[in-house]
C-alpha cells in the first residue's frame, strides 16, 4: 500500500523544470536521426535543424522566465539563475553551430553526429546550471563531457586531434573519478545528494562531520578545478584546445567553462555557503596561480589556438577571483564575465575558423600579419575581440574585469584585485601583438577568408554583444544581480 | 544477514568443485602419450596460424561497447521488473521513456551499419 | 565473521588491484581485475548492498572486462612491447599518495565510521536499502529524473563510442 501511494506523486513533480533540457535532448536525436535520410548535399540542413531546436529551448526558458520550480523531488531547479545560463549555454552553442556551417562543411566533419553531439553537450551542461542535486549535476558533467571528449577527436585522421581526444578522455575520466569520490563523502557528510539538504546540515549548528565535508571538497575542488583548466590541473588545456577543430575548441572554452561556472556557484555558494570562508583561503591561491601562470605562458606561444588556450586559462583564474569574493557581488560578476567572454571568445574562434591559408587552417600567429589590407571587416571584429579580451573600455572585457575586480575589493581582497590588475597589463601585451600584426605588417600571401553567410552572421552577433555590454554595462548588470538573487 | 547467501557459497564450492574434479581426476587416470601433433594448440580441428596475438578488427570492439551499453541497459529492468506491480501504467511510461531514448542510440548503431559484418 | 570476510575481501581487492597495476603482461592485469572486482563485489554483499554487488558481477566482471580484452587484442599490445617510462620522483610520489590512502582508509575504519565495531554491522545488517525491490521504488519514485537522465548519457556514449570508430 505504501508503495503504491508513493507513486501517485507523479503529476505534480515539476516537469517543467526539466523541459528546456528536454527539448534540446528532442532535437538532438533528431539531428542525429535525420542525418540518415538526408543525401550528401543536402547536410546543411542539420545545422539548421539544430539551431531550431536551441532557438525553441531558448524561447521555452524565456517563456519560464521568474518561475520558480524545483522538479522531481530536488533534483533540478528552474530559477532565474538556471535560466540565465541556459539562455548563455544555448545562444554559445547557436553560435558555435552558425560557424560550423561553413568551417565543418569546409574540414568534412559535416555530419549528423557532430551537431548532435554539440547539442547532447548542450543538454548536459544546462544539466549543470540547473542541478540542485549532486547526481544530476554529475550526469550533466558526465553527458557534456563524453561529447566532448568525442568532439575533440572528430579529425579522425590528424594526429593532433586524435590525441587530444585521448589526453581530454584519460585525464578526465580520471578527474570525474575525484569528482565522484567527493559526491560520495558529501553524500556521506549529508545523508543526501542535495545540495540544499548539505546547507542545512551545516548550518543546522550540531556537530557536523567537519573532516568528511572539508575531505568532500577537496575531492570536488579538485574535480571542478580539472575541468575549468585551472592551475594546477591545467595541462591538458592548450595541447587539447589545438588539436580539437576549432569550433569545437570555441565551444569547450565558452559553454562548458560556464556551465562548470555555474555548478561551482551553486555547489560552493548553496549547498557548502557555510564553510565559504576557509573555501576561500584555497580559491586565492589557486586564482593567483591560474591567472599569472596563464597570462606568462599565452607570452612566447606562436599558434594561435595555444595561445588562446593559455588566455582561457588566465580567464578562469580571473573567474576564480570573483569565487574567493563570493557573495552577492562576487557571483553576480561570474554571470557578467561568462556572458562577455562568451562574445569575444567566440568571435575570436570564429575569426580563426574562417582564416584559411594553403590549404590549411590558418593557425601560425604570423599568418595574421597584415590581415587588415584584404579583410578590414575581418580584422576589425578580430581587434575588437582582442581589445575586449585585454580589458580595454569600451568592450564587454572591461566592465566583466571591472565588476570582478570590484567585489574582491568589496570583499575585502584587495590584494587579489592588485595582482589580477597587473595580470591583465601583462595580457595586453599578447593580445595587442595580433592587434599590432593585423595592422602594421606587411600582408602574409595566400590568406583566404571565404564568404560564409552564417559565419559573419555569428561574428556580429558576437562584435554587437562584446560591444552592447561595454556601452550599457548597466542594463547587464542588473540582469545578473537578479539572477543571481534566485539562489540565494 | 549472510546466512542467507549459505546456498550461494555451496552452489560455488560444488560448480568449483566439479570443475576441478574433472581436472584432477583426468590428469591422474588418463594416459599420456604426447606427441608434436597433440601438444599444438587446439584451433578448432584446423592446423594453427601463427601466434594468436594478432590484431583484430575494430568490429569486436564495437559489438563489445554496445553490448556493454545495453547491457547496463538492462541492468536498469531487473529493479524496474520487481516493483513494475506497483507501479503499472506510470511504470510503463517511465520505462518506456528511458527505452525510447535508448531505441534512438539502437537505431543509430543499426542505420550506421555496425552490425554489418562484411564489408 | 563479517569482520573477518571484510578483511580477507579487502585484502585480496587490494593485492589484486596492485598486481593490476604492476605485472607486465596485459592479459595477466585483465585476470587480476577481474578478481579485484569480484572481492569488491563480496564487499558490496557485506554491506548489504545485494543489488550492486550483482551488478558488479554482470556489468564489471562481466562486460566490461570483456572489452578491456577486446580493446587489447585490438592494440595487439605484446608483454615485450610495453616499457614503463616512470622516473624516481614519480616512484617517491606514488609512494606518498599510497601511504596517505592507507592512512585515510586506516582513520576511516578506526575513527570515523567506527567501522570495526560491532554494532556498525548489526545495523548495517538490519537494513533493507540494498535489495532489488528497495533500489526499484527509489528509482523510479525519488530518483526518477536521475534515471531518465542517465539514458541520455549511455545514448551519448553509444553515439560518440561509434563516430570515433567507425568510417562512413
Amino acid at each position: 500500500m505504501g508503495a503504491a501511494t508513493s507513486f501517485s506523486g507523479v503529476s505534480d513533480m515539476g516537469l517543467l523544470a526539466a523541459a528546456p533540457f528536454s527539448a534540446v535532448v528532442f532535437f538532438a536525436i533528431v539531428v542525429l536521426l535525420l542525418d540518415f535520410l538526408l543525401p550528401p548535399g543536402r547536410k546543411w540542413v542539420l545545422p539548421l535543424v539544430s539551431l531550431v531546436g536551441l532557438l525553441a529551448s531558448s524561447v521555452l526558458v524565456t517563456f519560464l522566465w521568474g518561475r520558480e520550480v524545483v522538479g522531481f523531488s530536488g533534483a533540478i531547479s528552474l530559477d532565474r539563475f538556471s535560466s540565465f545560463f541556459d539562455l548563455l549555454l544555448l545562444l554559445g552553442t547557436a553560435l558555435v553551430v552558425l560557424s560550423s556551417f561553413f568551417y565543418a562543411r569546409r574540414e568534412g566533419i559535416e555530419r549528423g553526429e557532430y551537431y548532435s553531439l554539440l547539442l547532447f553537450a548542450t543538454s548536459g551542461a544546462m544539466l549543470m546550471a540547473s542541478a540542485v542535486d549532486m547526481v544530476v549535476f554529475f550526469l550533466g558533467l558526465e553527458i557534456l563531457s563524453v561529447s566532448l571528449y568525442v568532439l575533440s577527436g572528430f579529425f579522425r585522421d590528424r594526429t593532433v586531434s586524435v590525441e587530444a581526444a585521448v589526453k581530454y578522455f584519460v585525464l578526465g575520466a580520471f578527474a570525474s573519478g575525484f569528482l565522484l569520490y567527493g559526491i560520495a563523502l558529501f553524500y556521506g557528510a549529508a545523508g543526501s545528494t542535495q545540495y540544499g539538504a548539505m546547507q542545512a546540515m551545516l548550518s543546522s549548528g550540531g556537530d557536523a562531520p567537519t573532516l568528511l565535508v572539508y575531505a568532500a571538497c577537496a575531492l570536488l575542488m579538485v574535480g571542478l578545478c580539472f575541468k575549468l583548466g585551472s592551475v594546477p590541473f591545467h595541462m591538458w588545456v592548450p595541447d587539447v584546445y589545438q588539436g580539437a577543430p576549432t569550433s569545437v575548441t570555441g565551444y569547450m572554452s565558452v559553454v562548458s567553462k560556464a556551465a562548470v561556472f555555474a555548478a561551482f556557484v551553486r555547489i560552493f555558494g548553496t549547498g557548502l555557503a557555510p564553510v565559504q570562508i576557509e573555501l576561500s583561503k584555497v580559491l586565492w591561491v589557486l586564482a593567483v596561480a591560474t591567472m599569472t601562470l596563464g597570462n606568462l605562458a599565452a607570452i612566447s606561444q606562436t599558434n594561435i589556438k595555444r595561445m588562446l588556450a593559455y588566455s582561457s586559462i588566465a580567464h578562469a583564474g580571473y573567474l576564480l577571483v570573483a569565487l574567493t569574493a563570493a557573495g552577492r557581488a562576487g557571483y553576480s560578476s561570474v554571470l557578467f564575465y561568462a556572458l562577455a567572454y562568451a562574445f569575444m571568445t567566440l568571435g575570436a574562434f570564429g575569426v580563426i575558423a574562417l582564416l584559411r591559408r594553403e590549404e590549411q587552417e590558418a593557425l601560425d600567429l604570423t599568418s595574421y600579419s597584415g590581415l587588415s589590407t584584404r579583410h578590414p571587416l575581418l580584422s576589425g571584429a578580430m581587434a575588437l575581440f582582442m581589445i575586449s579580451l585585454a580589458g580595454i573600455p569600451p568592450t564587454g572585457g572591461f566592465f566583466a574585469k571591472f565588476y570582478v575586480f570590484s567585489a574582491a575589493v568589496g570583499a575585502g581582497y584587495v590584494d587579489l584585485a592588485v595582482i589580477g590588475v597587473l595580470n591583465s597589463l601583462v595580457s595586453v601585451y599578447f593580445y595587442m601583438r595580433i592587434v599590432y600584426l593585423m595592422y602594421m605588417k606587411e600582408e602574409t600571401v595566400g590568406i583566404e577568408a571565404p564568404p560564409s553567410l552564417a559565419a559573419r552572421a555569428a561574428l556580429l552577433i558576437c562584435v554587437l554583444g562584446t560591444l552592447a555590454m561595454g556601452v550599457f554595462p548597466s542594463g547587464f548588470a542588473r540582469l545578473v544581480a537578479s539572477s543571481v538573487s534566485a539562489i540565494f | 544477514m549472510l546466512l542467507e547467501y549459505i546456498p550461494i557459497l555451496v552452489w560455488i564450492c560444488l560448480t568449483t568443485g566439479v570443475a576441478a574434479a574433472i581436472l584432477l581426476f583426468s590428469h591422474l587416470i588418463g594416459r599420456k602419450r604426447p606427441s608434436d601433433e597433440k601438444l599444438s594448440p587446439y584451433e578448432c580441428g584446423i592446423v594453427p596460424t601463427g601466434d594468436a596475438r594478432t590484431r583484430i578488427p575494430i568490429k569486436f570492439y564495437m559489438v563489445a561497447m554496445v553490448f556493454l551499453i545495453f547491457d547496463i541497459e538492462a541492468a536498469f529492468l531487473y529493479p524496474w521488473a520487481v516493483v513494475y506491480r506497483n507501479m503499472l501504467f506510470v511504470g510503463l511510461i517511465e520505462m518506456g521513456l528511458f527505452m525510447l531514448i535508448l531505441l534512438a542510440g539502437f537505431v543509430y548503431i543499426w542505420k550506421k551499419g555496425v552490425f554489418d559484418w562484411e564489408d | 565473521m563479517t569482520a573477518l570476510l571484510f578483511f580477507v575481501c579487502s585484502l585480496v581487492a587490494i593485492a589484486s588491484a596492485a598486481l593490476v597495476v604492476s605485472r607486465k603482461n596485459p592479459v595477466h592485469s585483465v585476470l587480476f581485475l577481474i578478481v579485484c572486482l569480484l572481492s569488491v563485489a563480496l564487499l558490496f554483499l557485506l554491506l548489504g548492498a545485494q543489488f550492486i554487488a550483482a551488478l558488479q558481477v554482470i556489468v564489471y566482471a562481466g562486460a566490461i572486462v570483456v572489452l578491456f580484452v577486446f580493446v587489447l587484442m585490438l592494440l595487439n599490445v605484446k608483454k615485450e612491447t610495453v616499457t614503463l617510462h616512470s622516473s624516481t620522483v614519480q616512484k617517491l610520489g606514488a609512494v606518498i599518495l599510497v601511504i596517505v590512502l592507507l592512512m585515510e582508509a586506516l582513520f576511516v575504519a578506526v575513527m570515523g565510521v567506527g567501522w570495526l565495531s560491532k554494532e556498525a554491522w548489526i545495523a548495517a545488517s538490519g537494513i533493507s536499502f540494498g535489495t532489488v525491490q528497495s533500489i526499484g521504488r527509489e528509482l523510479f519514485t525519488r530518483y526518477l529524473f536521475q534515471f531518465e537522465v542517465a539514458s541520455v548519457l549511455l545514448l551519448v556514449a553509444i553515439v560518440g563510442a561509434i563516430a570515433i570508430t567507425k568510417k562512413r
